[in-house]
């Protein structure tokens, strides 16, 4: 294994896929990436710690954790996230969580990526701060149904969030999106 | 749960005499419901029921049913929303018994309640053959039926009442717009053409009953690119490496034929005739490697036909049987991430025995299918499972794992 190995613990291999590439765009390091993936605060809580140590056997030296907050409090989830992975102990073990829906919000903040990457019939209107809006895969999937030719194309987040994280550039989120920012300094401090 | 973009949906549906469901009783939501229950709880009856709402099920048959009718006989009352308004239509139909099994209508009696329109609370007896491409052709029809007919002028509900003859016609449409998607329906793609012909005016020529879906399949996917290419590359773009990851590219070669044929004029004349067609030979690019349809393996080739009638069929209800069979879960949970999106344009309504899939929607979209002495039953899970049993599950959720998980480790089991 040469270079950095990040883990990465996620929903679907879409949001892995996203989250490799926003970390290839920001660092010209070499890196690999292994993943695990599972729905839902419950096996988030109980896999955890199991994954943590064998991304530690596989020699990850980061770890990266995307969660649904769909139905919880993200605050008290992710403070279990972070004690589960303290608890643990991990030495030189570097570890981040992202909620799911700043995914899709980070996706959200050039539109003009947004209409070449889902060949759209026009540009959606540029949302100047993507994460204050409530439901940004919602509003993605509004969005592409609205601005495609006679309005055929939907918006499926597990097919189509690679496609448009490919067309984004990274200043373009950092820019509109704090939490993006705080993802950036981890895969800088990560890779250093 | 997405909004329906749908004006017409089935709000309720009631099955007597219908294989195992015997007073079944189910409501659908709007956009997207799964079915879940053991092998022969009757899952599979009920989307076969719904099927039986289509016109082009019943259309099929030859006569009416009379009071006098000694088969067994199949009642389905559908409660349809339309704009607002709760209109409801009486099926009676008698089906075949015959060793094939295969529930052919040979009878059928059409009866509508409009009486959130009309305050009547009668049923009306109203074929939908008198509606064709949404136009009443009651008058032509009953020419065509040859017979005199037992509904007179003057006497339907509509007569005078737009309002109601156009939420009929908007539930005919929704009618014909339901397609079924079986488990079976596209496994095998060794029985899939690599090849076949169309006439001069494109239509399809030939064709054996074996693989006769798959080559329907080819056949659409060819017709789609001749008669809406946009629609063609939205399918395309979408099962692509860069999507899907399903293929690399899809091409078609057509070679133009033509042959002689003679037509026997009066007097005894022969005059010689050419035909002209065309030779369609689809070819799919995986990689570096060519290869035809029925070279695909069988989880590819189902999850091409698959999304390929989710996005571009005109369908307004979806009915499909187990998405899970042969796809890999990888992809499966996009499969269904697919499903959910399109199901906010068309109601969809599907059986499954997957735990992934029920990872992957919402508790709210979970309907159980449950068999005891009296038949089928069905009941959405906060229902099924009771204010209690849907504390333990949150809780369950919360703490240890999914729904899938759940219903596998019997948390479901009455």
């Amino acid at each position: 294994m040469s270079g950095y190995h990040i883990g990465i613990i996620a929903e679907d291999e879409s949001d892995v896929a996203v989250l490799k590439h926003f970390a290839s765009k920001l660092t010209s390091r070499r890196f690999s990436v292994s993943k695990f993936t599972g729905k839902g605060c419950g096996p988030l809580k109980r896999k955890t710690p199991g994954w943590c140590k064998a991304f530690l056997e596989k020699g990850c030296s980061a770890i990266v954790l995307v969660h649904d907050r769909d139905r919880n409090k993200e605050d008290a989830l992710r403070r279990d996230l972070e004690k589960i992975v303290a608890d643990l102990k991990l030495q030189k073990m570097m570890f981040v969580v992202i909620p799911c829906e700043e995914l899709e919000a980070w996706l959200l903040s050039d539109t003009k990526a947004l209409k070449s990457a889902m060949n759209l019939a026009s540009i959606p209107k540029q949302i100047l701060h993507p994460e204050t809006i409530d439901s940004p895969k919602e509003h993605l999937s509004k969005l592409v149904h609205a601005h495609s030719k006679l309005n055929s194309k939907r918006y499926v987040n597990s097919v189509h969030n690679l496609l448009i994280a490919k067309a984004l550039k990274v200043t373009a989120i950092s820019q509109r999106c704090p939490s993006f920012r705080h993802f950036e300094s981890f895969v800088s401090s990560a890779m250093a | 749960m997405p909004d329906s973009t749908q004006t017409t949906t089935l709000l309720e549906i009631t099955i007597e005499g219908y294989r195992s469901c015997q007073g079944t009783v189910f409501r659908p939501n709007p956009n997207l419901s799964a079915l879940i229950g053991i092998n022969g709880a009757g899952k599979t009856n009920i989307l076969n029921a719904i099927h039986l709402l289509s016109p082009q099920e019943v259309r099929r048959y030859s006569r009416q049913v009379s009071e006098d009718e000694s088969n067994a006989r199949t009642s389905i009352v559908a409660w349809f929303l339309d704009k607002g308004k709760k209109i409801g239509l009486r099926l009676t139909l008698v089906l075949s018994s015959s060793s094939r099994n295969d529930g052919e209508v040979l009878g059928c009696k059409e009866e509508w309640n409009f009486a959130s329109i009309t305050k009547s609370t009668k049923w009306f007896e109203i074929p939908s053959f008198i509606f064709h491409d949404g136009k009443y052709v009651y008058e032509r029809e009953m020419i065509l039926q040859g017979k005199r007919f037992f509904v007179r002028q003057g006497q339907l509900p509509f007569e005078g009442n737009p309002e109601t003859f156009d939420a009929m016609t908007r539930i005919i449409q929704f009618r014909q717009g339901i397609n079924y998607y079986s488990a079976s329906q596209f496994t095998a793609p060794t029985r899939c053409p690599s090849n076949f012909e169309v006439d001069g005016d494109k239509r399809l020529e030939g064709g054996t009953r074996i693989g006769r879906n798959h080559l329907q399949f080819l056949y659409d996917l060819y017709s789609l690119k001749e008669k809406n290419e946009h629609l063609y590359n939205e399918y395309v773009g979408f099962i692509s490496r860069q999507q899907l990851g399903l293929i690399s590219r899809l091409s078609w070669k057509e070679i133009k034929l033509s042959s002689y044929t003679a037509e026997v004029k009066s007097q005894g004349k022969v005059k010689k005739v050419k035909r002209y067609k065309t030779l369609v030979i689809p070819r799919i690019q995986i990689g570096s490697s060519y290869l035809t349809f029925n070279q695909l393996s069988e989880g590819t080739f189902k999850t091409l036909a698959m999304i390929f009638y989710i996005m571009t069929d005109s369908s307004s209800c979806l009915l499909i049987e187990e998405p899970e069979v042969c796809v890999h879960h990888g992809l499966l949970t996009r499969i269904i991430a697919t499903i959910r999106s399109y199901s906010s344009a068309k109601q969809v309504i599907f059986s499954t025995h997957s735990d992934l899939v029920l990872d992957n929607i919402e508790q709210e979209d979970v309907f159980v299918v449950d068999m005891n002495k009296t038949g089928t039953h069905v009941a959405s899970l906060a229902k099924w499972a009771g204010s209690q049993g849907i504390k333990a599950l949150n809780a369950y959720l919360c703490e240890s794992g999914t729904l899938g998980e759940y219903w596998k480790s019997g948390g479901l089991a009455p």
